[in-house]
């Protein structure tokens, strides 16, 4: 049968929406597919049978037209999917920025080479920079963790992060000091993993956070504890040496200076109590005496 | 034999009482008696006793410090630390400072110079 093109356009539609339902592809490819019939594909076709002018030459053509469509209706498929699949990606990176971020903690990982391949904000300000591209690619031994806290050299091969993540287990350490960019340093706590991706290591991850004000309490806490123990030594020695000087003085038959020990006694182990006690409270329950027939030490 | 004894502590009433028990004590015979650290390597130089009984806590210079230059001038000169802090790191520390022997101030009068005139005797 040979035919004009005014005629085989309406077939080649019925034939088209045809394949498009057989590929039963979804409503809204449509108008993704029906402008392509009037591209490349279908004018290759449709030229085809006009110039053949044969029934069979057209049913050829028509064939081609149902494969063209089943192809396009497969490219279409494989790009939605993947704009779908490139969306929810989107949104998994979203939210693992925003995990980074909202954890209060400085966070960087590193590659295999120990080069820095991601940096939330708190890790950025911790170590005095202002953009994470400060940080990228760069060697972060070399960068920020480069002397221990005497400021003697540390070199990368002793560096307990990459030992870790080689040896593929993780580290908490809170005995060393990562460097600003100023070249000051601070005392931190970090915990480094290392990341394993289908059993391979990849790199590490490292979190961290500033310790300077722990390190000043417990700095403050040690002195109140020494201080506290040289006073009770102190004085305890005064309560000894007055009981002493009241012993020898029984021995000797020094009455008059073994009472006085005995007063500067009593007084030097009232100091001792008060002093001790100075920064605690004395209350009511304080001040009522030790019942040593109740074993749990409860009151009643 | 009587061991010549310098005794340093800034303790008046107890300085004194020891002064006047080893007066009665025909083994020891005290050259000197001081207040504080300073004044006991003062006398030691002066005197060139045999054994040192030595406070540690008091004005001045402690009587560990006392005890080291003591040590470091004369090795072989005895110093008995007579002190109030009877614990064992403070014994240690003692020890470390170049003390002979460490007693504490709980020691009985007669029990005191028993032990220094042994320690004397055997140098």
């Amino acid at each position: 049968m040979s035919g004009n093109l005014e005629d085989m356009v309406p077939r080649l539609a019925l034939v088209a929406l045809d394949a498009v339902s057989h590929a039963d592809l979804e409503a809204r490819a449509l108008p993704v597919l029906v402008p392509s019939l009037g591209d490349e594909l279908a004018r290759r076709a449709l030229t085809g049978v006009f110039e053949a002018g044969r029934l069979e030459d057209e049913a050829r053509s028509l064939r081609e037209v149902a494969q063209l469509l089943a192809a396009a209706r497969e490219r279409i498929t494989a790009e939605q999917e993947l704009r779908s699949s490139n969306a929810r990606l989107a949104v998994s990176e979203r939210l693992t920025r925003l995990l980074l971020e909202s954890a209060g903690e400085g966070l960087y990982a590193i590659d295999l080479e120990g080069r820095c391949t991601t940096a939330n904000r708190e890790a950025v300000r911790l170590l005095g920079y202002d953009d994470e591209h400060e940080l990228l690619g760069h060697n972060m031994h070399r960068l920020a963790h480069h002397a221990r806290p005497d400021g003697s050299p540390y070199p990368e091969e002793e560096c307990r992060i990459f030992q870790a993540w080689r040896e593929g287990r993780g580290i908490v350490c809170d005995d060393e000091v990562l460097f600003r960019r100023d070249g000051t340093s601070f005392p931190v706590e970090y915990r480094s993993y290392p990341i394993v991706v289908d059993g391979r290591i990849e790199g590490s991850v490292l979190t961290f956070f500033d310790i300077t004000e722990r390190r000043a309490a417990e700095r403050e806490l040690q002195q109140l504890h020494t201080d506290r123990r040289t006073t009770a030594l102190t004085l305890h020695d005064n309560v000894v040496q007055a009981l002493a000087t009241a012993s020898y003085a029984q021995a000797l038959g020094e009455d008059e200076i073994g009472a006085r020990a005995l007063g500067q006694a009593m007084q030097a182990a009232q100091e001792l109590v008060s002093q001790l006690l100075a920064d605690d409270p004395i209350d009511g329950r304080t001040l009522v005496r030790a019942d040593p027939s109740l074993s749990d030490g409860g009151a009643p | 034999v009587t061991h010549r004894l310098i005794i340093v502590d800034d303790a008046e009433d107890l300085r004194g009482l020891l002064v006047l028990a080893f007066g009665r004590d025909e083994r020891l015979e005290v050259v000197a008696d001081v207040g504080d650290g300073k004044q006991g390597v003062e006398a030691v130089h002066e005197h060139r006793p045999d054994l040192v009984l030595m406070d540690i806590s008091m004005p001045v210079m402690d009587g560990l410090t006392a005890t080291r230059e003591i040590k470091s001038s004369y090795p072989d000169l005895l110093v008995a630390i007579l002190t109030g802090y009877g614990d064992d790191r403070v014994a240690e520390e003692a020890t470390r400072a170049g003390a002979d022997a460490f007693l504490d101030k709980t020691t009985p009068l007669a029990r005191l110079a028993d032990v220094l005139s042994e320690l004397a005797r055997r140098g």
